[in-house]
């Protein structure tokens, strides 16, 4: 999706037709008062509308397109285009920002996870270097004081650790590492929306509340930047936002936890369903988990596995809770180490 | 004759009238050019000040009045802090531009004003540091020394006496770099820096033991530029640090002066300290220095992985003929981390010569699936049959490691031994069998995967 606005008339041609083809379909009453899709035209962020657009949301357009419906602060509906592709510059360091390549797999590293969006094992257990950085060098600039204050992994953690043990993870979901990077592609791609036309780069974006996806209400609490940050492997990302969102868990799910979890003290049950519900990251995440599986290690900008595919509604909590049998909150919090992270997983 | 004098009268009173008129008109139309640069500046963000730069000086002195005035009208009532801070921001950075004596002086009292806004002040030591008067040192130590203002100014202040390169300033910032707010001893450094005399050496050299390891990452380049006879003895004290970005500083500087550094690097591969082995070994194969291959050899001994690991990598990098036969003989090594490294090195190598080692290394238990690993990169067709009798062992990671190979050195003599590793009891390596005879290709292959699949 080109982002620039006059871009965007060629590019609203297809998804015109095929909102229009919905808006037809629909009832009447879909069609009349303020609507944010009408016959003829697609409007999206800032564009609101009073009614709820009917259409699913994330959804794709017949072009490729896709689209999230968001709640703006004063509870108004609007669409906003996330497509998963190379788009145009945001505004801030631009030829740096240009380069990203939002798709791309680290094939030279990792043959297996460009091929089934997974690791090997033994792919890992071989990985002495990643982007040309041995992995010492990585783990040394990864860990809290090094190219971050706060880390991108725990003091003990080391980078394979960390791949290997979110590899495992994410394999005992059923997912693939692609697929939890694409919804955090998309929350991205929605801040990136709003503060472009917002034009408020680099900010914490005003506009949006909330937004929809997979019929779960997810709150995005703050999105704004917060100074530079270079990536610990040898690559073009870049980061600037810290993105915090999330959604909270209905009341059976809460009676699921709490059933499931009799052994847990109150404060820990609050602590296992902030976890569950809450995630608080920056926008280099989604390209790390897409480009190596990573999604940060034990640190306060993890984008955990399990948190990711419950708030968008990838696993239920009962898929999740079966996954784990009853470990849930250990798979939450221990760290990657070569301690705990030895031995053979159980391959894909 | 009176009509004469009149006449010369009327013409005197006509003439005086009218450049009477012109200057009123030119002082009002100076005027009017003042209000409106004043006014466009104060519409503009910060960014965007520098485009009036040039307006500013040309206008000179008469400028500064209006400016000051402005500057008065800091007490205006309901005014925040934020919209202070940047009136008052506007009217240094002006005065700045201006640059006339005039202009100095007003700098100089704005700085030495504490009713001031902190930035305020910040901004006219800032617009001094530009103009570098030799006029504004004293107030600007004064300002130094001042314990009861706030960092920002006081640190400007240290930055704008080393810019103006003021020795007797030196004093002063040695003594700043004692205070405890991080932001002034910050200043004092690049203070010392740029004035560089004798005794601001000494200083820097006392910043190296700040606590902050950003205070010590500022303070190496002005003492590596100041002494650079000494460079290399900084950079290994540097590559010595306990902070990391002072550490990565020194690794990109050492690189960057290569083989002369070598006789300072080669000893700290014993050095007691992990992170100083570990840093030594990564300049050692970032310069790709062939005579360090002995000893980064030896170091993949060491007791901690991640020294074991940047020797492994700068081995690869060096990749020198010459290490092939010391690294084959690693792979007997009764340490099972050397020989797991020696393997791996030998198959980024692509070392044909270590294929009849790495065979014989597949049957160590513990280290075999390495050398399975490195043959699969190295792709000899000698390695096939050796690997396809691993592809039934009974430790899991070797049998992987033998179907992941297998995948890289296709050959129809595998066919039948991964047709049976598609129902290992293992995924992973039915999973690297499948790819394996994809790959292969032939109509038995693909059938078997056919079925698997199913």
């Amino acid at each position: 999706m080109k982002y620039s606005r006059d871009k965007n008339l060629g590019l609203l041609i297809v998804p015109l037709i095929a909102i229009s083809t919905i808006i037809l379909m629909a009832p009447p009453e879909t069609q009349s008062g303020q609507n944010c899709q009408t016959k003829g035209t697609l409007k999206f962020f800032p564009h609101t509308c009073d009614q709820r657009p009917e259409i699913p949301s994330p959804c794709t357009l017949e072009d490729g397109t896709e689209i999230v419906v968001a709640l703006t602060k004063d509870n108004k509906f609007t669409l906003v285009p996330v497509t998963v592709e190379k788009g145009e510059p945001l505004g801030y360091r631009e030829k740096e920002w240009d380069k990203i390549g939002i798709l791309e797999v680290d094939a030279q590293d990792f043959q297996a996870l460009a091929r089934t969006g997974l690791h090997l094992e033994i792919e890992l257990d071989y990985t002495r270097r990643i982007t040309g950085r041995s992995i010492a060098e990585i783990t040394d600039s990864g860990r809290p004081g090094g190219s971050s204050g706060e880390g991108f992994m725990g003091q003990e953690e080391d980078i394979i650790s960390v791949l290997k043990g979110d590899n495992r993870l994410v394999k005992k979901l059923g997912l693939t590492h692609p697929q939890l990077a694409k919804p955090l592609f998309h929350i991205w791609n929605m801040v990136r929306w709003v503060s472009y036309t917002s034009r408020n780069v680099g900010r914490s974006i005003d506009g949006v509340d909330y937004f929809f996806y997979n019929n779960r209400k997810i709150r995005l609490i703050n999105a704004g930047g917060r100074g530079w940050q270079d990536s610990i492997f040898n690559d073009e990302i870049l980061g600037m936002y810290h993105i915090e969102f999330c959604r909270e868990l209905d009341e059976p799910e809460k009676v699921f936890l709490r059933e499931k979890y009799t052994d847990l003290s109150s404060q820990q049950m609050v602590d296992l369903q902030k976890m569950l519900s809450h995630i608080h990251t920056g926008e280099m995440v989604p390209f790390y988990i897409m480009r190596y599986g990573f999604y940060e290690g034990h640190t306060g900008y993890r984008a955990d596995p399990i948190a990711i595919s419950l708030i968008f509604g990838l696993r239920s909590l009962e898929e999740i809770e079966k996954a784990f049998e009853g470990n849930l909150d250990k798979a939450l919090t221990e760290h990657f180490t070569r301690e705990t992270i030895s031995g053979e997983g159980e391959g894909i | 004759m009176k009509n004469k004098i009149r006449v010369i009268a009327g013409i005197v009173l006509l003439v005086a009238g009218f450049i009477n008129g012109f200057a009123q008109h030119s002082q009002s139309s100076e005027q009017e050019r003042i209000d409106q640069l004043i006014e466009k500046l104060w519409s503009l963000s910060y960014g965007e000040w520098g485009s009036l730069s040039e307006a500013f000086k040309e206008i000179g002195d008469p400028v500064t009045e209006p400016l000051m005035k402005m500057l008065r009208i800091k007490e205006a009532s309901g005014w925040s802090q934020y919209r202070i801070e940047w009136h008052q921001r506007r009217v240094a950075w002006a005065l700045g531009q201006v640059r006339t004596e005039k202009a100095i002086d007003l700098l100089i009292e704005m700085l030495q004003d504490r009713t001031l806004h902190d930035y305020g002040r910040y901004e006219a030591a800032r617009a001094l540091r530009k103009i570098k008067p030799q006029k504004a040192v004293e107030p600007l130590i004064e300002v130094l020394n001042d314990k009861e203002s706030n960092p920002p100014p006081r640190s400007e202040a240290a930055h704008a006496l080393g810019d103006i390169q003021s020795e007797k300033a030196v004093p002063s910032l040695i003594q700043a770099l004692d205070e405890k707010e991080f932001q002034i001893r910050m200043g004092a450094v690049y203070g010392l820096g740029h004035i560089g005399s004798k005794e601001a050496i000494e200083g820097l050299v006392k910043a190296l033991k700040d606590e902050d390891g950003y205070i010590r990452r500022l303070t190496y380049p002005h003492l590596i530029r100041l002494r650079p006879e000494k460079k290399a003895e900084f950079l290994i004290m540097a590559l010595k640090d306990e902070d990391w970005g002072v550490r990565e500083d020194s690794v990109k500087a050492l690189k960057e002066i290569g083989e002369p550094v070598s006789e300072h690097l080669i000893p700290l591969l014993e050095d007691e300290g992990s992170m100083v082995r570990r840093g030594a070994a990564r300049v050692l194969g970032l310069i790709q220095l062939q005579r360090a291959g002995g000893v980064l050899i030896e170091a993949l001994k060491d007791s901690d992985w991640m020294v074991r690991n940047e020797a492994a990598v700068a081995l690869v990098r060096i990749n020198s003929g010459n290490l092939i036969e010391p690294l084959i003989g690693m792979l007997k090594d009764k340490n099972s981390h050397v020989r797991e490294e020696a393997a791996w090195i030998l198959g980024e190598m692509k070392s044909e010569m270590a294929v009849d080692p790495l065979i014989q290394a597949l049957r160590k238990k513990d280290t075999g699936w390495m050398a399975a690993m490195a043959l699969g990169k190295i792709q000899s067709q000698k390695a096939v049959k050796p690997l396809t009798r691993a592809l039934k062992d009974e430790n899991i990671r070797k049998r992987r490691a033998a179907a992941w190979a297998l995948e890289r050195i296709p050959s129809g003599k595998a066919v039948n031994a991964l047709i049976a590793a598609l129902k290992d009891s293992d995924e992973e390596v039915r999973m690297g069998a499948a790819e394996a005879l994809k790959r292969i290709g032939t109509p038995e292959a693909l059938k078997a995967v056919e079925k698997y699949i199913k």
